[in-house]
């Protein structure tokens, strides 16, 4: 197998698809919506191309958003986490011990798979698959839960808390714990353990205690807010295992380094097997690690980058959890980023069918991609993602999982506006069997 | 700096009293009621007010005062209605009030107009949770141009790089947080508060109380042999959440409070 960190970084490839379209600065923001990659950047020079951010400032900022908005406690363990990761990330041995529980426990690399049937139905683009629901534990979230995991045994802590929306988290992270005999409490809101309640088993075969949160609305930022809670009271022995690139600096940015593998990954797939690089890479945002993880590694190619958040049942307040459709500039779980509230700045109630997208804000580094006009934020309904759920199992046989299933809403409603030889990578960040109670449950309703 | 943080503060320390202040949620039991909350421990004799600003995710808080929190934001207490509770607590009583809170409602009214609405209206410092040092700059500079005070906190985990830069910035007072863990009620205090509360009094000028926790007499005279001060929250706010008659819930806050404003005073 190749080693996914030789795979190429961004920059690297030129040439392709270079286009004659009007130049613009990169970080000027579009002033219009439904733009084509082919007007955004020029493939050229490399002054000419976006450059991401490769780390947050020193403030652990991206632009104004993100930052350390933590309790004095959490200050020092947010400090030495930051030490502790910028010294593992470039350590020869923790890398290969990463790199190996990644090749050997969760069956990297994760497939792309042509989705040829369901393409065929709907005309326009290709449609591919970066198969993130074929990872040992069935999602995305492992790739960052064993990443951290392995930097809280290097920091010789031995106790590790974790929060969960829909459990996948949750199921990672008790994974990890498992495997490297590690002390184990999972925080989940009290109506995301009856909705998730296979996960909630899962998690304590795997030796995990599950704490249902009875606090506000009883969803995944509650068991944010329990999970910080249990940090501020157990902070000397106990590690965070945020589960999102969310939160203070560095959360945000070592979880986007450890989702990654996502993103390099499929790009070297992509050009390997399709000889180009796609028009456009598509994935859901909840906090939005899937979707930072597959797109980082685009960010400086001329690829139109799409992120769809949870539209629930409409965009007013309490039904969704579109943060840059009904959001605002707000401080949040630590972190300075979109957020949903109210004119007195309450954080307001959100509502999706999907667990893992229901939450109230987004991980800053997205927000900052949404001001700078690099990736481009919409939003799929509740009834759009279920219909995505059906109509994938029916025509390519894979059940995704309902927060996947907003991507997969957005690829279906705009494939035809693809020219038939241009490649849509839609990112499957997890498999769907964990929502079938849902699913089931929306039929009969 | 703010007259009214040394003028009492400064004269109770001279004479050898130690301070002690209380923790109240703004809208607690009502809007009104928690005027009279506020001037009835100022009548007793208590040193500053902590007025907590409501927030829907108080996740440095425990379940009393997240309790107290969603009741003030049930009881419609925006940062306009917080100042005008304020102004009226402010027109009967010159006792230090600070607002404490968390940043969001505050960036989202704006630091500049929200600090100068809080001197406006009489508020002395400002203390917000999730604001370290770190990211205090704008809030700090809001305050400064309006002549509040920012003050902030410090915990056992604080390591002493951290409490140079607390004690650069911390105006009025510093609150040490007496343990690791939430606001709430404990039985006893960690054994190695008494290093911690001199570490921090060497650092800073401003005196040093001592909170998150305390509930009884014996607390209060334990802490104030070692710090400044006591800082009583949640047990005052457990009594503010009961439901029952106003003057029955005052009758509970007296005979919580007074015996250990006796204990400071004592001490």
């Amino acid at each position: 197998m190749r080693n996914p960190r030789y795979f190429s970084k961004p920059g690297e490839l030129g040439g392709q698809n270079a286009s004659n379209g009007p130049i613009r600065h990169p970080l000027s923001p579009f002033p219009e919506r439904g733009y084509l990659w082919s007007t955004m950047y020029e493939t050229g020079p490399e002054d000419r191309r976006f450059q991401p951010l490769n780390e947050p400032d020193e403030r652990g900022r991206f632009g104004e958003f993100g930052g350390r908005f933590a309790p004095e406690i959490l200050m020092p363990a947010l400090q030495e986490l930051e030490q502790a990761w910028r010294e593992a990330r470039v350590d020869p041995a923790f890398i290969a011990e990463y790199e190996g529980l990644l090749a050997d426990f969760v069956g990297r690399p994760s497939p792309v798979y042509e989705a040829k049937r369901l393409s065929r139905e709907l005309g326009g683009a290709r449609l591919v698959f970066k198969r993130e629901d074929l990872n040992h534990t069935g999602a995305h979230k492992i790739n960052n839960a064993l990443g951290q995991c392995l930097l809280v045994k290097r920091m010789g802590k031995h106790r590790v808390i974790a929060e969960t929306g829909a459990g996948q988290h949750g199921v990672a992270t008790a994974t990890a714990c498992a495997l490297l005999e590690l002390e184990c409490v999972i925080y989940m809101g009290r109506i995301d353990t009856e909705r998730q309640a296979v996960n909630v088993e899962r998690m304590k075969m795997l030796g995990a205690k599950v704490v249902p949160v009875d606090q506000g609305s009883k969803t995944l930022k509650d068991a944010v807010n329990e999970a910080m809670r249990d940090w501020v009271t157990n902070v000397r022995d106990t590690h965070y295992v945020l589960g999102t690139a969310y939160g203070p600096h560095p959360f945000p940015w070592m979880v986007r380094e450890l989702q990654r593998v996502i993103g390099r990954e499929a790009r070297a797939q992509i050009l390997s097997k399709f000889g180009k690089l796609p028009t456009a890479v598509v994935a859901c945002v909840g906090g939005g690690s899937n979707a930072i993880g597959v797109m980082w590694d685009f960010l400086s190619d001329p690829v139109r980058l799409v992120g769809v958040e949870a539209g629930g049942r409409r965009i007013a307040p309490g039904e969704h959890a579109a943060r840059f459709s009904g959001g605002s500039v707000g401080i949040f779980q630590g972190s300075r980023s979109y957020l949903l509230q109210d004119e007195d700045g309450q954080v307001l109630g959100t509502h999706s069918v999907s667990a893992g997208l229901d939450y109230a804000s987004v991980g800053a580094e997205h927000a900052w991609l949404h001001d700078v006009g690099r990736v481009e934020y919409t939003f799929a309904t509740d009834d759009q993602a279920l219909q995505a759920f059906h109509r994938l199992a029916r025509t390519e046989g894979i059940l995704p999982a309902l927060e996947s299933s907003h991507a997969v809403a957005w690829a279906i409603e705009h494939a035809a506006e693809f020219a038939p030889e241009d490649i849509l990578l839609v990112n499957l960040s997890g498999r769907g069997d964990k929502d079938l109670h849902t699913v089931m449950g929306a039929a009969r309703a | 700096m703010p007259d009214r943080f040394s003028s009492r503060f400064g004269g109770k320390l001279s004479s050898g009293q130690k301070l002690f202040i209380a923790y109240i949620g703004a809208g607690v039991p009502g809007r009104d009621e928690s005027v009279e909350v506020a001037l009835e421990l100022a009548r007793l004799g208590v040193d500053c007010i902590e007025f907590g600003i409501p927030f829907s995710d108080p996740y440095g808080d425990g379940a009393v005062n997240q309790a107290a929190a969603e009741r003030g934001i049930a009881n419609g207490v925006s940062l306009p209605v917080y100042f005008d509770l304020v102004r009226r607590i402010r027109a009967s009583t010159d006792i230090p009030l600070v607002a404490f809170g968390y940043s969001n409602p505050v960036w989202h009214y704006g630091v500049e107009r929200f600090a100068a609405d809080a001197a406006r209206a009489g508020i002395d410092a400002v203390l917000l949770v999730d604001i370290p040092v770190e990211e205090s700059d704008e809030l700090d500079a809001a305050c400064a141009r309006n002549g509040i005070a920012t003050t902030f906190l410090t915990a056992p985990t604080t390591p002493a790089s951290r409490l140079e830069a607390i004690a650069r910035r911390a105006r009025g007072f510093v609150y040490h947080v007496s343990r690791t863990g939430v606001t709430g009620e404990q039985a006893s205090l960690s054994g190695t508060l008494a290093d911690e509360v001199a570490h921090v009094k060497a650092a800073v000028v401003p005196p040093v109380v001592v909170g998150f926790g305390l509930n009884t007499p014996e607390q209060v005279t334990e802490v104030c042999r070692i710090a400044d001060g006591a800082v009583v929250g949640s047990a005052i706010v457990r009594r503010t959440l009961q439901d029952k008659p106003l003057p029955e819930i005052l009758a509970d806050i007296r005979e919580l409070v007074v015996p250990m404003l006796d204990a400071a005073r004592g001490a």
